[in-house]
């Protein structure tokens, strides 16, 4: 979480929304296991978050992902 | 982004020779085909789709959702065709490249993929030494000596 938190292409907003996103797959019903690789794509006008290849999000500064 | 798997039930590659789309009418209700191949492409991936969409995103650099995805999916959906740069995104990250050689098929064309292309140039090659050895009998057969510049 700090890394994405840290990362100098990712507006602390949108950071924030990210690590909330993936707080809130950690509490469904198939929780992200602290081994299951999370990957972050930074692209120049969007964030694509991936949980392993079972879920992903999208993040842009316009949309709630 | 997560490695692409190939899908079990893959249409198997045919040598017939497609035939170009000459006839009037020969592509009429492409976009309604074209939305039941997206449907079959995203119904035999086992991944989530909003896995699909946001490597479709990675690719494209521009974001593809999952109703986006569900309205290209949908015949009825007449007014959100795919464009053809998602179409081609949808293809790579689900590695449906059968599905993109059967449309392709229906204007006269086929996929190769990747090293697939050294079996053509293998075909290519072997024409091309047909070629010359028809050439070299015929030469055999006019066998003229060369006789300039020789010395007494």
């Amino acid at each position: 979480m700090s890394n994405i938190k840290g990362a100098s292409t990712i507006t602390p907003a949108m950071a924030d929304r990210i690590v909330a996103w993936l707080d809130a797959q950690r509490e469904g019903p198939a929780p992200v296991e602290p081994s299951e690789r999370v990957q972050v794509w930074t692209l120049a006008d969007l964030t694509v978050v991936f949980v392993g290849d079972r879920d992903a999000a999208i993040f842009s500064e316009e949309s709630r992902g | 982004m997560a490695k692409t798997r190939a899908s079990i039930d893959q249409f198997a590659f045919t040598f017939d020779a497609p035939q170009p789309a000459t006839l009037p009418a020969a592509l009429a209700g492409v976009d309604a085909r074209i939305a039941r191949t997206v449907a079959e492409v995203l119904k035999n991936d086992d991944r989530d789709r909003s896995v699909i969409a946001a490597e479709m995103s990675v690719l494209l650099s521009d974001e593809v959702t999952i109703n986006m995805l569900n309205n290209y999916a949908s015949p009825a959906q007449a007014q959100h065709n795919i464009s053809f740069s998602r179409m081609l995104a949808l293809i790579a990250v689900t590695n449906r490249f059968d599905l993109l050689d059967r449309e392709l098929r229906a204007i006269g064309a086929a996929v190769l993929v990747g090293e697939e292309i050294y079996t053509a140039e293998i075909g290519q090659i072997d024409s091309e030494i047909e070629k010359l050895l028809r050439r070299k009998k015929d030469l055999k057969r006019i066998n003229p000596t060369i006789t300039r510049n020789r010395r007494k």
